[in-house]
């Protein structure tokens, strides 16, 4: 695995380049919500103010539980979902601007893994149709260089030999083998950045870990930029060298990995590293102290800190009042959260 | 000076298979394993190795296409198998044994108030009148961390949570001596998950009762397990104390398991098990996990006997 610290500094050195792949700035995507009759009566704010950037051959985990605005996030990321306000550009080239052909270059630029595999994949077509239609989408028409092209990607991915698989249909084959086709499906176009959601929830315990190290790998091999979207944290230690934190539609905290898992700030995060249980047979004799309730409502979400409601480390007449900005406490290393208001390093 | 405990469950050769056009399933092959009072056993496994199973064999939950099922099945030494549909329907289903279902925020009634489904089993199995056992729901969504105004509400107010909590209590209502969860905190967030699994240790010790967690979340399970039992193609390969099953497992399946459980901090490289389960139409003769197994020999091609090694029991040639 590569040096952490060493890809860190790379990162932060080519995001002040402008060598940035991916800029999201202050990115809000809300839902109208509608009662018969009555017209517009609120609004969902499933992502309220999100800024971040994703740099060249970068892994980042965006961490929060359901309901924190992750799956809005990342689905206008993939252009499927307008913002209300904010901008989202790649490669200097803002999504709001496209036309239709710049559109479709764009979605063979960004690779999408499914959360479900066997719904992400066509139950009555062969593999080698499924990963045909990528290439025919794209222009790609010769069959010779489409043949080639479907069996390389299955390569890549570890499903060999190829020919056991090619002809088979999606239900002959395993989740964690079905899994490897999408993953196939949004590496064949050569695309630059992968977006994974929730990549390995619906696998077994024994194969998520194949699955991440084969991600991994295409990473390296391919040099791509990844946001790896989960709410199991402790797999993003294997898999990713920045983590964002989540919690009704704001990043709260941002961090490389091994600072945000032994030197977490923002209480929620502390409480998500603490609910995440490794197998030891003491945990059976002791009670977890986290929080109780849950993720608030996004129509009406909380004044001030979405989480002050449950924050045991509440300031009151300034958590529940305004909203906390980012603080510093490192060059790689953001919170949003009173706590740190003096924290601030230059 | 260690007290007489008195088993609370003895499970001996329980088979349950399903008639299929391919050929029998062979969900639950041969289960052997018993339990105590006030203790909580996990029941391990992946997709496809008989766990939901067990638990449909355990409530007499059978679909129409039943091949085989027979066992013995002691509960408080009583064989429960021995008695008919009815005498089973009445005094041992959410009797004795009740169950939180799989995805229990689906499996809830969405046209009924959530206090009419929490209170059904005493109206209908103890003939209690409906404003009492309205009152006894109260006491349990008290119990459970539901607030008392959402039993005149719809399941679909409820969040999966308080869905979760809402189930539970229909479980515990009867007072039962033994409570199954199938997979009780899978769909739900983490910090959910959490509060559930302490809500339920809390049960457990307040209220000594008798837990069976059937999950294939390693990590989760050690929140509750005081025995695991592995399950692997419809048996039990692994018996062990939680102190002894997470530090050292003695199956290989249960180690590569072990082996494969990301963890938050941890150094190790992480393994896992190449190829799938096989499937339980047309088990092949010999160990199970044999054609997986990285200790493969000879006498795997034998079906391994059973060993009991100090408190655990384990089924694999290799601790002969």
């Amino acid at each position: 695995m590569a040096n952490k610290n060493s890809v860190d500094e790379a990162v932060v050195e080519s995001i002040e380049k402008n060598d940035a792949v991916l800029e999201v700035n202050n990115l809000r995507v809300w839902f109208k919500l509608r009662k018969f009759g009555f017209g517009n009566v609120g609004h969902v704010k499933a992502v309220d103010g999100v800024t971040f950037d994703l740099g060249q051959q970068e892994a980042i985990a965006i961490v929060g539980e359901s309901g924190c605005g992750k799956t809005s996030l990342m689905k206008s990321i993939l252009g499927l979902y307008e913002p209300v306000d904010g901008t989202i550009t790649y490669e200097g080239n803002n999504l709001a601007e496209f036309d239709k052909e710049q559109r479709k270059w764009y979605s063979s630029q960004v690779g999408y893994v499914q959360q479900d595999p066997f719904g992400a994949i066509a139950p009555f077509m062969t593999i080698r149709r499924i990963l045909k239609e990528a290439l025919i989408c794209n222009g790609i028409k010769d069959k010779d260089e489409q043949e080639k092209r479907i069996r390389e990607a299955m390569e890549e991915v570890r499903l060999i030999p190829a020919d056991d698989f090619i002809d088979k249909y999606p239900h002959m084959l395993s989740g964690g083998q079905q899994q490897r086709v999408v993953i196939a499906r949004a590496i064949i176009l050569r695309q630059k950045l992968l977006v994974a959601d929730e990549p390995v929830s619906m696998l077994d315990a024994s194969v998520r870990v194949e699955v991440l190290k084969l991600l991994e790998k295409l990473q390296q091999d391919h040099h791509l930029s990844v946001i790896y979207i989960t709410h199991d944290l402790s797999t993003v230690r294997y898999f990713s060298s920045r983590i964002f934190v989540m919690y009704a539609g704001r990043i709260i905290e941002k961090a490389g990995v091994d600072e945000l898992l032994y030197n977490a700030k923002h209480p929620y995060t502390e409480a998500l590293l603490l609910a995440t249980s490794e197998p030891e047979a003491k945990n059976a004799v002791t009670f977890k102290e986290i929080p109780e309730g849950e993720p608030p409502n996004l129509v009406h979400p909380p004044e001030g800190c979405h989480y002050h409601p449950r924050c045991p480390k509440k300031i009151a007449g300034l958590c529940d009042a305004q909203e906390p900005p980012e603080f510093k406490i490192s060059d790689t290393h953001q919170v949003k959260c009173w706590l740190y208001k003096e924290d601030e390093t230059k | 000076m260690k007290q007489e405990k008195t088993k609370l469950l003895e499970i001996k050769d329980l088979y349950l298979h399903f008639n299929t056009q391919k050929g029998d399933v062979q969900a639950v092959d041969g289960v052997n394993f018993e339990m105590n009072k006030n203790e909580a056993v996990v029941i391990l496994g992946e997709s496809g190795c008989g766990k939901s199973s067990l638990t449909k064999a355990m409530l007499r939950l059978l679909p129409r296409n039943v091949a085989r099922y027979d066992g013995q099945v002691k509960l408080n030494g009583q064989d429960i198998m021995k008695l008919s549909d009815e005498e089973y329907r009445t005094q041992v289903r959410w009797k004795k044994i009740s169950m939180v279902p799989q995805a229990a925020m689906t499996s809830l009634n969405p046209v009924l108030r959530v206090g009419d489904q929490v209170a059904e089993p005493l109206i209908i199995g103890e003939g209690m009148k409906k404003a009492d056992a309205m009152d006894k729901a109260a006491e349990y969504f008290k119990y459970v961390g539901v607030p008392e105004d959402f039993l005149y509400r719809y399941a679909f107010e409820l969040s999966g949570g308080m869905r979760q909590r809402a189930a539970l209590a229909m479980s515990l209502i009867t007072e039962p001596d033994l409570v199954l969860l199938d997979e009780p905190t899978s769909a739900l967030d983490v910090l959910t998950q959490c509060n559930i699994m302490n809500l339920l240790k809390r049960i457990k010790m307040e209220n000594q009762a008798s837990f069976i967690l059937v999950t294939h979340d390693i990590a989760t399970s050690s929140e509750l397990a005081n025995r695991v039992a592995v399950m692997y193609a419809g048996e039990i390969v692994e018996v062990s104390d939680s102190e002894l099953f997470f530090d050292k497992p003695l199956h290989p399946y249960a180690q590569k398991l072990m082996a494969s459980v990301p963890r938050l901090r941890g150094t190790d490289e992480l393994e896992f098990i190449s190829g799938k389960p096989p499937s339980l139409i047309g088990l092949p003769a010999g160990c199970r996990f044999a054609p997986r197994c990285p200790y493969r020999e000879g006498r795997c091609d034998k079906e391994p006997p059973v060993i009991k090694k100090g408190t655990s029991v384990v089924k694999c040639w290799l601790h002969v």
